[in-house]
C-alpha cells in the first residue's frame, strides 16, 4: 500500500521537529554537564587534556566509511562519559516531602538524554538498529557479569578474614550499571552527524578550558 | 564427523548453502602472495619462535625488550600497514587484513585514557606496543596465513614454539633445579603463554586422525601442567581442553585428554616432595606463606573494584595502574608480597581505561567466540579435515587466553603474540573455509 504524498510530508516534518528537539536535549545535557564541570576543581584531574582535545577534534570529521563513522561514535561515547564521570562524584541537595535527598549531578544529565532518547525514538521512521548492536549489548552483560562474579567470590573471602563488607561493592556496581543505559541512550543520539558536531565543538571549548585552567 | 580422505576436491553439496567444493578448493585457487608472501612467512616464523625465548639473551635491556624479534617483525609490519594505507592500489587487499572493529575500539579507548595517566611515557609506551601488535602483529600474521600449506606450517610454528617453551622450562625446574621458568622469569608470564600456546598446539594434534599425533598433543598437555607454576596456567589448560573435548565429541580425543589429566595428576602427588612442586601449591593457596594473611593477590582485586566507584569511565590510563590502586586498599591490609605480574587482567583492564575499554575488551572475545563456534560446528559438518582441526585449535586457544587472563593479564608484552595468535587462527579458519557459506546463511 502507497502512502499518499500529503501524509508523506507531514510525517517527514514532524519527524524533522522531533530530531531537532531531540538534538537540543541532547546538547542541553552536553552544555549542563560541562558547566557543573567547570563550576569547581575537577575531582579527578585530566593530566593530558591535548589527548581529549584531539579526539573531540575527531567528532568534526565526516567519513564515508562505516569502521572510522563507528569509532568517532565510540569516542564521542567516551568523552561524553568522561563529563558524567566527572560530576557524578559532585551531589546536590533536593527537599522532597520536607526530607533532604542528596542526588548526584549526573542525575538531571541522564534524564536529559533519556528524554532526548525517548523524543528522538517517538520520531523515528523505521527502525535504525546499527550493526553489531546485539553482540556489543552482549558485550556489556558480560563485562558487568564478569565484575559482579568477581566480586561475589572476593566478597565472603574478605569478610572472612578482614570482616570486609559488600557496601562499597554495591555502590561500585550500581554506578557501573548507570552507563550502560547512557551508552545505550548516547549510540542513538549520537547516529546523528549534526548532533555529533556540535557535541564536538562544545566537548573542544570545554577542553580548552580545562588545558587552560589547569596551566 | 567424516574422516579426511586424500580426495579432498570432492563436491559436497549441503541444502541451501553453496557449494563446498568451492570452500574447500578456495586455498589452492588464491593468489599467490609474491616476495611479500614469503616475507611474511618469514616475519611469522621469527616472531613465533623468539617469542618462546621471551626476550632472552639481553632480557634486562629495556631496549631489547620493546625491539625484540617479535616486536620487531609486528613494528615492521606496522609499518608496511601504513604505506599500504596510504597507497590506494594495495589499500583494498590489506584492508581485508585488519583485524575486527571490535580491536580498533579497544585500542581507541586504550588511546583516549592516555589523557588521564600521571606517567605519559608509561602510558604511551604500553599502548605502542598494544597498537604494534594487535595491528602489526595481527596483519603480519594474517598474511602469512593465506592457505591450507601455510596455516598448518604457522601451526607448526605455533607448536615448535610450546615444545621449546614447556621442555625449556621442565629442564630448567627439574634437571637444573632453578627458581626460572625456562626462558621466563616470572612464573604469570610464563603460565599464561605456555597455556595458551600449548592449547592452540595440543587441540590441533588431538584433532589429527593419526594416533601418534594425539600422543603428542597429549604428553604436551601433560608437560604444561607439570611445568607450571601458577594457578591460571593451571586452570586455562583444564578448562581449555575438556571444552575442546567437548566440541570434538570424540570419544578417542575425550581418552587422551583425561589420561593425561590423570597421568599428570598422580605425577604431580607423587613429587609433592620436590620443592619445585611447592610453587604451584603456593599460588594455589588463599593464605601467603606465613599461612594466616590472605595473598595479596585477591586484596589487589578488590582495590582494582575499589578504584571503579571513582573512575569508571576515565580509568587510570592504560598501563598505569600501579600509580593508583595503593590509594583503594581502604581498610584492607596493603603487603609487600605481591608478585609482579600476579594481575587480574580483566580487572585490569577495567581499572586502567574504565567500564568502556572493558567492554570493548569483552566485545573482541564475544566476536572471536562466535566465529570460533560457528566455524567448530561448520566444519564438523565438512568433509575438510584440515578445517576441522584448525577451528578446534582456535576454539581450545580461545578459551584458555580467557581463563588465563583471570590471572594473568594477556596483554602485557612477550605474551600479547599468544592472544594475537589465537584471534588470527579463528578469522583465519573463519576467511580461508567458510566465508562463503557463512555469508549465504
Amino acid at each position: 500500500m502507497s502512502q499518499s504524498p500529503p501524509n508523506s510530508s507531514t510525517q517527514q516534518n514532524s519527524h524533522r521537529t522531533l530530531t531537532a528537539i531531540s538534538s537540543c536535549l541532547g546538547i542541553s545535557a552536553v552544555v549542563v554537564g560541562c558547566t557543573v564541570c567547570l563550576s569547581s576543581p575537577l575531582p579527578i584531574p585530566i593530566e593530558n587534556p591535548l589527548v581529549l582535545i584531539a579526539a573531540s577534534l575527531f567528532l568534526l570529521g565526516w567519513f564515508k566509511s562505516e569502521t572510522p563513522a563507528a569509532l568517532q561514535k565510540l569516542t564521542a561515547i567516551y568523552l561524553i562519559g568522561v563529563i558524567v564521570n566527572e560530576i557524578s562524584v559532585e551531589h546536590f541537595r533536593v527537599g522532597v516531602l520536607s526530607v533532604d535527598v542528596t542526588v548526584s549531578w549526573s542525575m538531571p544529565i541522564l534524564l536529559l538524554f533519556s528524554a532526548a532518547y525517548l523524543v528522538d525514538k517517538l520520531g523515528s521512521i523505521g527502525n535504525t538498529k546499527p550493526p553489531q548492536s546485539r553482540l556489543i549489548l552482549a558485550a556489556w552483560i558480560v563485562a558487568l557479569a564478569l565484575l559482579i562474579a568477581q566480586m561475589t567470590v572476593l566478597g565472603p573471602i574478605l569478610h572472612r578474614f578482614y570482616g570486609y563488607g559488600y557496601e562499597r561493592d554495591l555502590a561500585v556496581a550500581g554506578s557501573l550499571c548507570l552507563y550502560l543505559p547512557l551508552f545505550l541512550v548516547l549510540r542513538r543520539s549520537l547516529a546523528g552527524v549534526r548532533f555529533r558536531r556540535l557535541t564536538g565543538m562544545i566537548l573542544i571549548i570545554f577542553f580548552l578550558v580545562v588545558q587552560f585552567v589547569q596551566k | 564427523m567424516q574422516q579426511k580422505g586424500k580426495g579432498l576436491k570432492k563436491t559436497v553439496m549441503t541444502e541451501g548453502t553453496a557449494s563446498l567444493e568451492d570452500i574447500v578448493t578456495a586455498p589452492q585457487k588464491a593468489v599467490s602472495r609474491g616476495r611479500l608472501g614469503v616475507f611474511a612467512i618469514g616475519c611469522a616464523a621469527v616472531a613465533i619462535v623468539c617469542s618462546a625465548f621471551e626476550f632472552r639473551p639481553f632480557q634486562h635491556s629495556r631496549s631489547w625488550q620493546m625491539l625484540c624479534p617479535t616486536n620487531f617483525a609486528a613494528l615492521v609490519w606496522t609499518v608496511i600497514l601504513t604505506v599500504c594505507l596510504v597507497r590506494k592500489s594495495s589499500r583494498k587487499r590489506i584492508l581485508q587484513l585488519v583485524p575486527h572493529l571490535s580491536v580498533l575500539a579497544y585500542l581507541t579507548i586504550n588511546i583516549l585514557s592516555i589523557a588521564f595517566a600521571a606517567e605519559i611515557f608509561r602510558a604511551v609506551s604500553f599502548v605502542g606496543k598494544l597498537l604494534v601488535m594487535l595491528l602489526g602483529g595481527y596483519v603480519l600474521l594474517s598474511y602469512a596465513v593465506y592457505n591450507r600449506r601455510t596455516f598448518r606450517f604457522v601451526l607448526g610454528l605455533i607448536t615448535a614454539a610450546s615444545v621449546i617453551c614447556v621442555t625449556g622450562c621442565l629442564v630448567s625446574r627439574f634437571v637444573f633445579a632453578g627458581n626460572q621458568f625456562g626462558f621466563y622469569d616470572n612464573c604469570y608470564k610464563y603460565g599464561t603463554y605456555a597455556a595458551t600456546m600449548s592449547s592452540l598446539a595440543a587441540a590441533y594434534l588431538l584433532a589429527s586422525p593419526a594416533a601418534i599425533s594425539r600422543v603428542f598433543g597429549a604428553v604436551l598437555i601433560s608437560a604444561t601442567l607439570l611445568s607450571a607454576g601458577s594457578f591460571g596456567a593451571v586452570v586455562a589448560v583444564v578448562t581449555a581442553m575438556p571444552a575442546a573435548m567437548l566440541v570434538m565429541g570424540r570419544r578417542q580425543v575425550g581418552f587422551y585428554i583425561s589420561a593425561s589429566l590423570i597421568v599428570t595428576a598422580v605425577i604431580t602427588i607423587l613429587l609433592n616432595a620436590n620443592p619445585n612442586i611447592i610453587r604451584l601449591q603456593e599460588d594455589i593457596s588463599l593464605v601467603e606463606k606465613d599461612g594466616v594473611t590472605l595473598k595479596q593477590r585477591y586484596v589487589e582485586w578488590q582495590a582494582e573494584i575499589n578504584l571503579l566507584e571513582r573512575r569508571a569511565i576515565t580509568g587510570t590510563g592504560a598501563g598505569c595502574i600501579n600509580d593508583y590502586r595503593s590509594s583503594f586498599y581502604y581498610r584492607l591490609p596493603k603487603l609487600n608480597t605481591l608478585k609482579p605480574f600476579d594481575q587480574n587482567g580483566y580487572l585490569a583492564t577495567c581499572a586502567e581505561t574504565g567500564m568502556l575499554g572493558l567492554v570493548c575488551f569483552c566485545w573482541i572475545v564475544l566476536h572471536y567466540g562466535r566465529l570460533a563456534v560457528l566455524s567448530v560446528r561448520k566444519a564438523a559438518a565438512g568433509p575438510s579435515q584440515a578445517a576441522y582441526r584448525f577451528a578446534v585449535a582456535g576454539f581450545a586457544g580461545l578459551v584458555a587466553v580467557c581463563a588465563a587472563n583471570v590471572f594473568c593479564s594477556a596483554q602485557y608484552n612477550g605474551v600479547l603474540i599468544a592472544f594475537v595468535l589465537v584471534v588470527v587462527v579463528i578469522s583465519r579458519t573463519q576467511q580461508l573455509f567458510f566465508a562463503g557459506a557463512m555469508k549465504c546463511q
